[in-house]
């Protein structure tokens, strides 16, 4: 059974209420990877409460989440957090680059995130002589972009193992463009790839506390459910880009939320 | 121009180490001695100029001031988006250096002419574009390279040959009655050899974006002919607004809007399309009669 954690319940709930406030945010796909941030923002972004410039956001569309879970660390005050969306927000739809809210690169158009941080961990490692590890966070989808397969082979080139590149895998779209066995395909990328349960947050904590013992990217395939937590939001794709329209429809949903 | 951008390379390699060269397995042979010199400054990263642009956005992010170059509709159109979003959008300090310009590869097809560089990349918030028209021109702008924000230099083979005093970006080279005539970069070879004899203000300027307003606000004539090296049309809404409450009758001399499906010389695509100085000439002399 799924490791059930509280606080993430919780704060699925807030997102349903930042997302009516808004009437905007991807929700399904801020649930799919909400336990994967969760573990990344608690123990791999952050040192002594600061932020270590080394995340991106490739699937942009769940700034939502990302912004939930900083908000649930308080990273970022609730004043802050229901104001997404707004006009004068620095919080968005898609995240927009400022170090002051923990974003280190502009994305929403998918396939840009593995090149900036393939850049910056070259030179981290190769220029900089430092020993920081960076994190992305993809969509699996977001591998049609060739970009994505362009900076797999930079990383293996110039040995950037100091990358660890998470895809959300979460089959939204594989009946319209089959990646097919994805970790069979990134295998050639990379000698330390795993697959995961993307909500087990133990499996996901150990397997990014493992020592990367070889010259590639580490890549985690992490097996996810759209709209995870929620049946309703799990089945109906109409969720994808939608909000609770009204109060009604707010606690409808919000009773929806089970883990 | 082509052999300035390594030279300068190479002087300020040795003073800044933040300098990294991205080659997009263009001009490889022309930057040997700094692979051999500076080799963990500059690399020939392949061919894929979307990655190499977010790529160089990664190195800004982490402190340094790169380079990259390749052939300019690989970088301008194959990368728009990467420009737009990763270098514009976050306004990271990256200097994108062109080869090739509109015609330079001429025998080599459409596919390696860029008439469109200027009219795209101009749409671009953040983003300076510059045209020079020599080769010390080209290494002066170029030490601009670590002002903040992404940057475009627009090199190509075919050059002016006056010199004369260009501040901040413009020269007035002449002033005159009937007409302005802005000139933009190498589009200056045109004019060289008789733009003394010509009755019109002449205004050079080897920096499109943004443009020096108050040397065109200054030097103000309703009768303006524009004479450039790209497609006509690419700064029109830039000068107009320039002068937004004024009259204007604007004549433009430049490259039409069409694929030029000819071969051979970039010489003889200009006198194809009648961009020769004799034909320019006739059409400046009578735009000033009138």
């Amino acid at each position: 059974m799924y490791f059930k954690n509280n606080n993430i319940t919780n704060t699925k709930k807030k997102i349903l209420i930042v997302s009516h406030l808004s009437k905007e945010g991807h929700i399904a796909s801020s649930f799919s990877v909400l336990n994967i941030l969760n573990v990344l923002v608690k123990n791999f972004l952050f040192k002594k409460k600061k932020y270590l410039s080394n995340f991106i956001l490739s699937k942009g569309h769940a700034a939502l989440g990302f912004y939930a879970i900083l908000n649930q660390e308080k990273y970022i005050s609730d004043k802050v957090f229901f104001n997404f969306a707004k006009f004068k927000s620095q919080l968005g739809g898609h995240p927009k680059r400022n170090e002051k809210i923990f974003t280190t690169a502009s994305t929403g158009s998918l396939g840009h995130g593995l090149p900036i941080i393939t850049g910056m961990a070259f030179a981290s490692k190769n220029l900089n002589k430092s020993r920081k590890n960076f994190f992305i966070l993809m969509g699996d989808q977001e591998c049609n972009e060739g970009t994505i397969w362009e900076s797999l082979l930079l990383c293996n080139h110039y040995k950037l193992n100091n990358i660890t590149i998470i895809i959300d895998r979460n089959f939204s779209r594989e009946s319209d463009l089959s990646l097919g066995n994805l970790s069979n395909r990134l295998k050639e990328f990379s000698q330390d790839i795993h697959q995961v349960n993307g909500h087990d947050e133990k499996k996901l904590l150990n397997l990014l506390n493992k020592k990367n013992k070889s010259f590639n990217p580490k890549i985690i395939v992490a097996n996810t459910i759209k709209g995870f937590g929620s049946k309703v939001i799990e089945e109906d794709n109409s969720w994808h880009h939608r909000y609770p329209k009204n109060k009604f429809e707010l606690d409808k949903i919000i009773q929806t939320i089970k883990y | 121009m082509r052999e300035t951008f390594p030279k300068f390379i190479e002087d300020y390699l040795s003073k800044d180490k933040k300098i990294f060269v991205l080659l997009g397995d263009i001009g490889v042979y022309s930057f040997r001695n700094i692979f051999n010199n500076f080799k963990k400054n500059i690399l020939n990263i392949g061919i894929l100029e979307q990655t190499m642009i977010g790529f160089s956005a990664g190195l800004a992010i982490q402190g340094r001031v790169p380079f990259v170059h390749t052939i300019a509709p690989f970088i301008v159109n194959r990368a728009y988006e990467q420009i737009k979003i990763d270098l514009c959008y976050q306004n990271l300090n990256v200097n994108l250096v062109s080869v090739g310009a509109s015609l330079d590869y001429a025998a080599l097809g459409s596919t390696h002419h860029c008439p469109e560089d200027v009219a795209i990349l101009s749409k671009l918030p953040n983003i300076k574009i510059y045209c020079p028209g020599t080769k010390v021109e080209f290494y002066n702008l170029l030490k601009q390279y670590a002002l903040g924000g992404p940057k475009y230099f627009r090199i190509t083979s075919s050059t002016h040959n006056l010199k004369f005093h260009i501040k901040n970006n413009a020269a007035i080279l002449k002033k005159g009655k009937k007409a302005t005539i802005i000139v933009i970069g190498n589009a200056l070879r045109l004019l060289e050899d008789y733009y003394q004899e010509l009755d019109a203000n002449i205004i050079y300027l080897n920096c499109v974006k943004p443009i020096n307003r108050e040397v065109l606000i200054k030097n103000f004539n309703e009768n303006l002919i524009l004479i450039q090296d790209f497609y006509v049309g690419s700064i029109t809404s830039e000068i107009i607004s320039i002068y937004k409450n004024k009259k204007l009758k604007i004549f433009e001399i430049g490259l039409p809007n069409k694929f030029f499906l000819n071969y051979g010389t970039s010489q003889q695509h200009y006198t194809y399309l009648q961009l020769d100085k004799k034909k320019i000439k006739k059409q400046i002399l009578t735009k000033l009669k009138n």
